[in-house]
């Protein structure tokens, strides 16, 4: 029977205290990777998503569940998600283009790792703001010019961001999110994608 | 399709107590259990073993013991006669021999059970499959070679079960001291793994080490003010035994009988087992603990005024040298016990509310995930809340949780 109140820890080192703040439960986080150091094969997640065509460029996706931690996850509701061209490049506009989503991806997966990093050192964040822009030439798209690339030619994130620490750490964490991210990864150093189609 | 306003899963002593409470709240609900009423202290438990509390302290929602020995230990038919008397006190609505085969949110909102008997629909789920769930082994327990016998409690009856020839018992908590005790009086030599335990004496004072921590208020102490409640979930069951003349075994206890103690298991190659160099440091962290336990106790005899016989704390443990590898077969070591804890798992469980070690999050037993509750497990909202005597309590608070949320929905409708 151990009273943790008096617990003496088992590594001397004085330990920051840890505590959920900015909407992370961070004991929580760290329990979690710690989970994850121990054994390794519960690091295995698949990620799915499924797409059906409505009509025109308009299309919708379903993100049900995943794989990971050694089981099948569901979600916490229906994540129902349409994409679409807008009326300029012929589409309805029903929906964002997808090109549109990539800049939700990066934007929400870097913000997402600055709550994160900064909750796990303490750091309150007041404010996280970021406007990203991306340069696409539709040339390539529209198949007018095969020296013009297909996709964007340049993503900007700007990232304005206030908590109660110099501009120095807070720099660090945005640095160490943008190392960090899941997608920051996969759209500079690139994914082998395949594409199989069942035409029967 | 069945529909009830709350389905139990389980019919032990978390979903018994849920459905007693359930019962004097007026919420129509059912109980699905996979076996028959405490399954697993009818199928999982081994032969001699009694309850680690005494049978006072089996305190139920409306219910307890009032037998004729209030200090002694139930045994294995008490306790199952025990759950067996509570359920037909108020007439528990049990489906006994009913497997949960999958829990899934209604698109309506609620959740679908299905099961090998009927489905069912229930805005509320209560899971009470219990702490004690499925016995965890460590990974590397399939790199033993296969003329080892492998064993985990839940699977132990008596040593007649065991081939001649020496045995590791692997876990020093309340299964791994009792069995190695058990199975060194066979004639079967046995060598104990001994990693992070809590040393505890039957009795302390005068008294019974139970009413100690009952009285003092330390089975009380609240979750919801644990200093790191993730590693107290995690904490290994008290070294105790309930025998008639209220003996404690410990470690002193079993290396003066012959038992040889060594480190924490580090690894298994084929017949090959390393440990660790951490048995005196595990022993001494366990000193430690106890000495706070009954300083604790001390200090509520003192401030109280208590009548008190005088400290009579057992001497540290002390080790001598212990091996850091044995080759098995070399060393006569025929089978190995793995008494190193329980896991639980939730396959059937189709609502994202587990963590990545495939636990439960929860809030004192209420979960994310509306109308969807977890009882009975470690250390849920207090210190005994996988104690049969600690689950009413929680039981009461979630049941009220439950039924303040039904008074929503129908003013809502």
């Amino acid at each position: 029977m151990e009273s943790n109140a008096t617990q003496t820890p088992s590594n001397p080192k004085p330990r920051r205290e840890k505590v959920a703040m900015n909407g992370v439960d961070v004991p929580t986080l760290f329990a979690t990777i710690n989970a994850v150091g121990e054994q390794p094969e519960l690091a295995k997640f698949q990620f799915r998503a499924t797409n059906k065509w409505v009509s025109g460029t308009h299309s919708r996706s379903r993100i049900e569940g995943f794989s990971g931690a050694g089981g099948e996850h569901e979600q916490t509701q229906d994540f129902v998600y349409d994409g679409d061209h807008p009326p300029v490049l012929c589409g309805k506009g029903n929906a964002p283009t997808p090109v549109e989503f990539l800049l939700h991806a990066i934007a929400g997966c870097i913000t997402a790792g600055i709550g994160n990093v900064a909750s796990a050192r303490g750091v309150a964040l007041e404010s996280v703001e970021c406007t990203v822009e991306g340069d696409l030439d539709v040339q390539g798209l529209l198949g007018l010019s095969d020296s013009v690339r297909n996709g964007y030619q340049a993503l900007r994130l700007s990232y304005k961001i206030k908590g109660d620490a110099d501009e120095e750490t807070l720099r660090k964490i945005v640095a160490q999110s943008q190392a960090r991210s899941a997608v920051y990864d996969v759209l500079t150093n690139g994914v082998p994608v395949s594409v199989e189609v069942d035409a029967a | 399709m069945k529909r009830t306003d709350t389905i139990i899963i389980g019919g032990g002593q978390a979903g018994l107590a849920m459905s007693r409470c359930l019962t004097e709240q007026g919420i129509d609900h059912v109980v699905l259990e996979r076996g028959r009423v405490a399954e697993r202290w009818r199928s999982e438990r081994w032969d001699s073993l009694r309850l680690l509390s005494p049978k006072w302290h089996s305190r139920l929602p409306g219910f307890h013991y009032r037998g004729a020995d209030p200090d002694g230990f139930m045994t294995m038919p008490e306790v199952i006669a025990y759950f067996e008397q509570y359920a037909l006190s108020f007439s528990a609505p049990i489906q006994e021999e009913t497997t949960v085969l999958s829990v899934k949110r209604a698109p309506e909102g609620g959740y679908f059970v299905r099961t090998n008997q009927y489905d069912w629909h229930a805005p509320t789920v209560v899971i009470a499959t219990g702490h004690c769930d499925v016995p965890f082994v460590p990974a590397m327990a399939a790199k033993l070679p296969s003329d080892v016998r492998q064993l985990v409690p839940s699977r132990y009856k008596n040593p007649s079960q065991l081939p001649p020839g020496g045995v590791l018992v692997v876990g020093a908590s309340a299964s791994g001291i009792q069995l190695a005790r058990e199975i060194h009086c066979s004639g079967r030599p046995v060598t104990l793994a001994v990693g992070r335990h809590t040393r505890m004496p039957r009795r302390y004072r005068g008294r019974d080490i139970t009413w100690w921590l009952e009285t003092s208020g330390m089975l009380d102490e609240r979750a919801d003010r644990a200093f790191d409640l993730q590693s107290a979930r995690r904490q290994p069951s008290l070294q105790l035994v309930g025998t008639p003349d209220n003996e404690t075994i410990d470690l002193g206890v079993l290396q003066a009988q012959g038992i040889r103690l060594v480190g924490r298991v580090s690894d298994v190659d084929g017949s090959r087992v390393t440990f660790c160099d951490d048995l005196k440091q595990n022993i001494d962290a366990a000193e430690r603990k106890l000495d706070r336990v009954l300083g604790n106790i001390d200090r509520f005899i003192d401030e109280t005024l208590m009548d008190a016989d005088v400290r009579d704390r057992r001497p540290a443990i002390e080790v001598a040298n212990a091996p850091r590898e044995l080759e098995l077969r070399r060393a006569g070591i025929s089978s190995v016990l793995w008494a190193t804890g329980y896991r639980r798992q939730y396959p059937w469980l189709k609502v994202p509310v587990l963590n990545i070690r495939g636990e439960i999050i929860h809030d004192g037993g209420v979960t994310a995930a509306p109308g969807l509750y977890a009882l009975g497990l470690n250390f849920l909202r207090t210190r005994k809340s996988s104690f049969i005597d600690g689950v009413g309590n929680d039981a009461r608070v979630l049941a009220e949780h439950i039924s303040q949320r039904f008074d929503r929905i129908s003013i809502a409708a």
